[in-house]
């Protein structure tokens, strides 16, 4: 059981810097920022080649076999810098491509030979022409290239750099395997690949347009097929991702005695239907497959000891080989071997999954029964598990790449997304979880300076003293870091079906949505765009984009200027949403079935609670918990103001009708600036605490919250609510004409749950207009708030205030926040974009100001300041 | 005429204020100031009235401005800046509704206490969890007294913690009534010397210092806290110091003294109002400096704490 720490922490500042430890995990993480990035081809080639041969197997066990074959063949890697032992391909830093699951295919068709990227734009501009002028909008698209530029958006890059050849987030890859890419495995899983047929699908289902099909592919650029757009304002994910992974099994009785039980059911399996026995014999594949794909690990060690002469080195390696000849095979016992059982056995099934995005969930409470033995017996101490924790931050960044495409490439940045560690909280009993391994963990987020997020739940029995590190840390500059509200939290579970001690135990998995770990099946995620859904409201079905308007694209709910009241509207708002919500579930559902009719996932199966006990695959929902989500972004704070604009201008104060605002909008507010104005100078917009606002928000959100908790996706678990937009707010916005809350075209909306016509009002007002709206129905949000480190404070008294400040907006309502501490970059940055960071304050007694309205010398001065400290 | 009802003039309200008295706390910028001290830092607070304020980093040109001003009060410069005739202009607000940039501004505005009160208390909660409240500052709360006096009365009426930042200097018939509904005193003191006083704010300092005795005699040492703001070249030496530490003994206050080091970021406010030409920079303080003032106050029985 979880004790309160008696091992004092570590002041954060005191961390030499100079140890050989801490040189070791600097060099990694600078492999691994400023390092090459691979394509790797191996696990794409082996698992077609036994694709091949198995026709008319079953399916699962076909699955199952074809990894194995992977597993059987690939080469492994190990480090001269490596611990923790164990790499998902060949390279120290690389991506092999879920060549069978499809999302990336057309991005590497087209992007990673000269030859082929000029002929697919070539194709890309003829398709986009002959839509536009199809559709007549080829005017519209000129005009609206004119807005772009006036709005001061740099164009996008669209240049016809390969892959390697691009600037921002480039793969290399070997001139053999670009060929066999190209000429063998591409051609192979056109049609088969489940991007492919998922497309197929959608539009034989008429879920998908031909007309969306046309605009989509004739978005310049635009190869990746990470998400389906049913409609403007409705995206599916090709994928099925966001899973945390059941450990336990594998730590307590090892894969031997998981192959042992499962071996056990299928010699009494008589009674049990075809489809059971299908489902054990994949298991049964999968768990000899990670067996092969761990002892060619120590293999490849042990050739490793063959070729080291210098003594320490060898030493090292020995040290894993013993470890890695042990785990995942037979029960860990100590924390190394604990945290190497777990590292094997998540990259052998991420291996299966690339790009699925799992995350380990509550490490210190998982890891923590093996430290606190090993204290005892002095078998570590608290340093070395520190430098361990460190590796594994890095590791699991390093495994959260994607090989996108170059329009994309211009929005993430190497390592996107999170990939979150989960720590803290509460246990299944409701009593603080907080651990010594819960502060080791956030001394290894900042020593590492991992990107990997560390999620910490926050009770309010969670202890102050982790607060205040949490504040300390924000001051010395590590912002990888949130906070989550276990009260809401919990409630928002237990709501969407999760038994009590199942919510308590919640852990965060993607970016910030939540979920109960190694008992939830694969969460497949949608999207539901506010902007579009507004603007489709106020053109009664049609949607406007940059190049031109798709005409009914959502249902008639008529003209805006007949209604006569401001409910009226947002009742149409709300139909809308209903009606794009059900093509979402839709959607969702076709995704899904295909998922489970076509491409089980053995290996997410074998590690997950439930599947075995119901023999059914995690795509047919053998887990215990399951669920569907739908993110609503882009934006709530630019779709709550766009309505009070409406509001105010149009129902109260009379001032234009809605067609007058539209026609603004469609001139990018050109021509239109005293519409601007007049929508700029309204006060009281959301995310300033103000009542009216908070109220709008809250009000329209819950009816579409509502809407979406009919729903019941394929695999039986419900339809969640999410809010995170990870950086689609910045590509959709980029996309997209101007709205009404004042935002220009072509650039980014709100981010998540952000606000966005942000007026001076601070902090606590920002907090309680998010506070307000009703997250006990909202499964994952995303709350950034940036704070100059003065307002974290470099004494005990400022920290002891912030930590009064997050615990307050957490008692409001607020169900997560994501404190970013305003470096020195970042005030450069707020000086390009002064409307970005409108907030920012440097906090001194008595002193009113904000950073944005100071001139350039005084922002150097802070700059410098801010550096130095 | 109810508190509610009392009308002034704010030209900020800024939350999660943590420099500006215990816990986490809403401060109130009133503005009007009966000082011109040159080293300060809310230079938009001095005046009482609403009044213009121009960014030039983020005007483009355009003269819309230009155009609407009802009293020809600007015309665009050979630099393509605007450029304001004080004399005309009447601070009616049009050039800022006007600029698409957000470059013109009317800085402070009419408000009554009922309002701003309520809209103080929406951070309640935050006051509650860290032991904090509403700190009045400005400007001088002072300035406008029947205002402060209604924000204070409705502040106290919902239990809420007060403090006031104030110069001092205030008729000594305001100073039992001001002890008996407020907190907290944040409470200014420049120099010793009358003469070097009047030098760096326009006024000598004698009321000011009587303020601060019969306040420490009332409020006690616990509710009245010293703030110096620490100016190279006007008070940031030794001798000063020793004379305020002998004051401020004097005056029989213990336990913390607060330090505000200057800090030189107030210029750019000084040109959006066109005031450039009163901006003396005193200079960088040197940490010395500041290590000695507060070595000085230590030495004296004191708990200096230095801000920023």
């Amino acid at each position: 059981m979880a004790t309160q720490p008696d091992v004092k922490t570590t002041d954060i500042s005191s961390l030499e810097k100079d140890r050989p430890a801490s040189r070791r995990i600097a060099r990694l993480r600078s492999r691994y920022q400023t390092g090459p990035a691979y394509i790797s081809v191996e696990r794409a080639r082996y698992y077609t080649q036994s694709w091949k041969e198995t026709e008319g197997m079953a399916l699962p066990v076909r699955v199952a076999s074809a990894m194995k074959n992977v597993y059987e063949n690939m080469t492994h890697y190990v480090d001269p810098d490596d611990r923790i032992a164990g790499y998902w391909c060949e390279y120290f830093l690389g991506i092999p491509i879920p060549i069978e699951k499809g999302e990336y295919n057309s991005v590497l068709e087209a992007e990673i030979d000269k030859k082929q990227i000029v002929k697919f734009r070539v194709k890309a501009m003829a398709q986009g022409l002959h839509y536009m002028i199809k559709k007549g909008a080829l005017r519209d698209f000129m005009k609206n290239q004119k807005i772009t530029k006036k709005s001061g958006t740099t164009p996008l890059n669209m240049n016809l750099k390969t892959m390697s050849e691009r600037s921002i987030n480039p793969y290399q890859i070997k001139e053999k395997d670009k060929r066999e890419l190209l000429s063998d495995l591409l051609p192979y899983w056109k049609g088969r690949c489940l991007a492919d047929r998922l497309q197929d699908e959608l539009l034989e289902s008429g879920l998908y347009s031909k007309d969306m099909h046309d605009f989509v592919m004739g978005i310049p650029g635009n190869t990746s097929r990470q998400v389906m757009m049913l409609s403007t304002a409705a995206t599916i994910a090709t994928i099925q991702g966001h899973v945390i992974l059941d450990y336990r099994p594998v730590l307590e009785k090892g894969l031997e005695g998981m192959r042992d039980e499962v071996r056990d059911k299928l010699e009494n399996s008589e009674g049990l239907d075809k489809d059971s026995i299908d489902f054990l014999k994949a298991l049964d594949v999968s768990i000899e497959g990670v067996m092969i794909f761990a002892s060619r690990l120590a293999d490849r060690i042990e050739d490793e000891i063959k070729n080291t002469s210098h003594i320490k080195d060898r030493a090292r390696l020995e040290e894993m080989l013993e470890t890695c000849r042990k785990v995942p095979f037979r029960p860990a016992a100590t924390f190394k071997e604990a945290v190497q059982c777990m590292w094997t056995v998540k990259t052998a099934v991420e291996l299966a999954h690339p790009v699925n995005l799992h995350c380990f969930g509550r490490l210190d409470q998982d890891l923590w029964p093996y430290y606190r033995d090993d204290l005892e017996a002095g078998r570590i101490n608290a340093d070395e598990a520190r430098e361990i924790l460190e590796e594994l931050l890095l590791k699991i960044m390093s495994q959260n790449i994607r090989p996108e495409s170059n329009i994309l490439a211009n929005f993430y940045h190497r390592y996107l997304g999170s990939s979150p560690v989960t720590l803290g909280g509460v246990d299944r009993d409701g009593n603080n979880a907080v651990n010594d391994l819960t502060y080791l963990f956030l001394e290894a987020a900042h020593g590492s300076k991992a990107i990997t997020n560390v999620s910490v739940r926050i009770h309010p029995d969670t202890p102050d003293e982790l607060m205040e590190k949490l504040a300390d840390m924000l001051y010395q500059g590590t912002s990888s870091y949130s906070l989550f509200n276990d009260e809401i939290n919990i409630e928002a579970m237990q709501r969407r079906g999760f038994d009590l001690e199942d919510a308590r135990e919640y852990a965060v998995m993607g970016c910030v949505e939540l979920t109960c770990p190694g008992r939830t099946g694969s969460m497949s995620a949608n999207a539901l765009l506010l902007s579009k859904l507004i603007d489709i409201t106020l053109r009664n079905g049609d949607s406007r984009t940059l190049a031109g308007t798709l005409k009914g694209e959502g249902i008639k709910t008529g003209d805006p200027d007949g209604f006569k009241t401001f409910e009226e509207l947002t009742d149409a708002l709300v139909e809308q949403g209903r009606y794009f919500i059900k093509k979402l579930v839709d959607g969702s559902n076709v995704r899904d079935r295909l998922y489970a009719e076509s491409l089980p996932a053995p290996l997410i199966s074998t590690f997950m609670e439930g599947c075995l006990d119901n023999m059914r695959d995690v795509t047919c929902g053998g887990a215990k918990y399951d669920l569907s989500g739908i993110s609503m972004i882009n934006a709530i704070a630019n779709m709550t103001d766009s309505l009070y604009a409406i509001k105010k201008l149009v129902f109260e104060q009379k001032k234009f009708t809605v067609k007058e605002l539209i026609a603004a909008v469609d001139d990018g507010f050109i021509g239109h600036e005293h519409i601007k104005r007049e929508i700029d100078n309204i006060p009281g917009k959301w995310g300033n605490g103000e009542p009216e606002t908070d109220e709008l928000a809250a009000g329209v959100m819950k009816r579409l919250w509502e809407e979406t908790y009919k729903y019941e996706n394929y695999k039986g678990g419900p339809f969640v609510v999410y809010v995170i937009s990870m950086t689609t707010h910045t590509i959709d916005g980029r996309l997209s004409i101007a709205s009404l809350d004042g935002r220009r075209a072509a650039t980014p909306y709100a981010a998540s749950c952000n606000p966005y016509n942000v007026e001076r009002s601070g902090v606590t007002a920002a907090f309680r207009s998010v506070a307000s709206l009703p997250f006990e129905d909202v499964m994952g949000c995303a709350v950034n708030m940036k704070f100059h480190p003065s307002g974290v404070g470099e004494n005990e008294e400022a920290r002891k205030k912030w930590t009064s400040l997050v615990r307050t907006y957490f008692k409001l309502g607020g169900p997560q926040v994501q404190p970013t501490v305003a470096s020195a970059e970042m005030l450069r940055a707020a000086r390009q974009n002064p409307e970005e960071y409108r907030d920012l304050i440097v906090k001194v007694g008595g002193y009113s100001t904000y950073f944005v309205d100071l001139g350039k010398e005084i922002q150097e001065e802070i700059i410098a300041r801010t550096e130095h400290r | 005429m109810s508190p509610e009802e009392t009308r002034g003039t704010v030209f900020d309200v800024q939350g999660y204020a943590i420099y500006d008295g215990p816990g986490i706390r809403t401060c109130v910028y009133l503005k009007g100031c009966p000082l011109q001290c040159y080293w300060c830092h809310n230079p938009e607070s001095q005046k009482p009235g609403p009044e213009p304020a121009y960014n030039p980093r983020f005007c483009r040109s355009c003269g819309a401005c230009v155009k609407a001003c009802p009293q020809q009060a600007l015309k665009m410069d050979k630099e393509c800046k605007v450029v304001r005739d004080y004399d005309k202009c009447l601070a009616c607000g049009a050039c800022a509704s006007e600029c698409p940039n957000r470059a013109m501004e009317i800085i402070g505005y009419e408000t009554t206490a009922g309002q701003l009160v309520e809209k103080v208390l929406r951070d309640r909660p935050f006051f509650e969890s860290s032991g904090g409240g509403v700190t009045v500052t400005g400007g001088e709360p002072l300035f406008q007294k029947d205002f402060l006096f209604a924000i204070l009365d409705l502040l106290q009426k919902e239990g809420i913690h007060t403090a006031i930042e104030t110069c001092g200097f205030f008729s000594k018939d305001l100073v039992k009534p001001l002890v008996e509904k407020t907190g907290l005193f944040l409470y200014d003191i420049k120099h010793i010397d009358p003469a070097k006083h009047e030098q760096g704010t326009e006024v000598s300092n004698e009321r000011i210092l009587d303020n601060f005795r019969q306040i420490e005699a009332l409020a006690g040492p616990e509710r009245t806290i010293p703030r110096i703001p620490l100016v190279p070249g006007f008070n940031a030496d030794y001798e000063t110091a020793k004379a305020i530490a002998g004051f401020l003994a004097d005056a029989g206050h213990q336990g913390e003294v607060h330090i505000m080091p200057y800090h030189g970021w107030a210029r750019d406010k000084y040109e959006k109002l066109g005031r450039l030409d009163f901006f003396r920079d005193p200079g960088k303080l040197a940490e010395e400096t500041l290590a000695e003032v507060e070595s000085v106050f230590s030495e004296a029985g004191f708990c200096p704490v230095a801000y920023g």
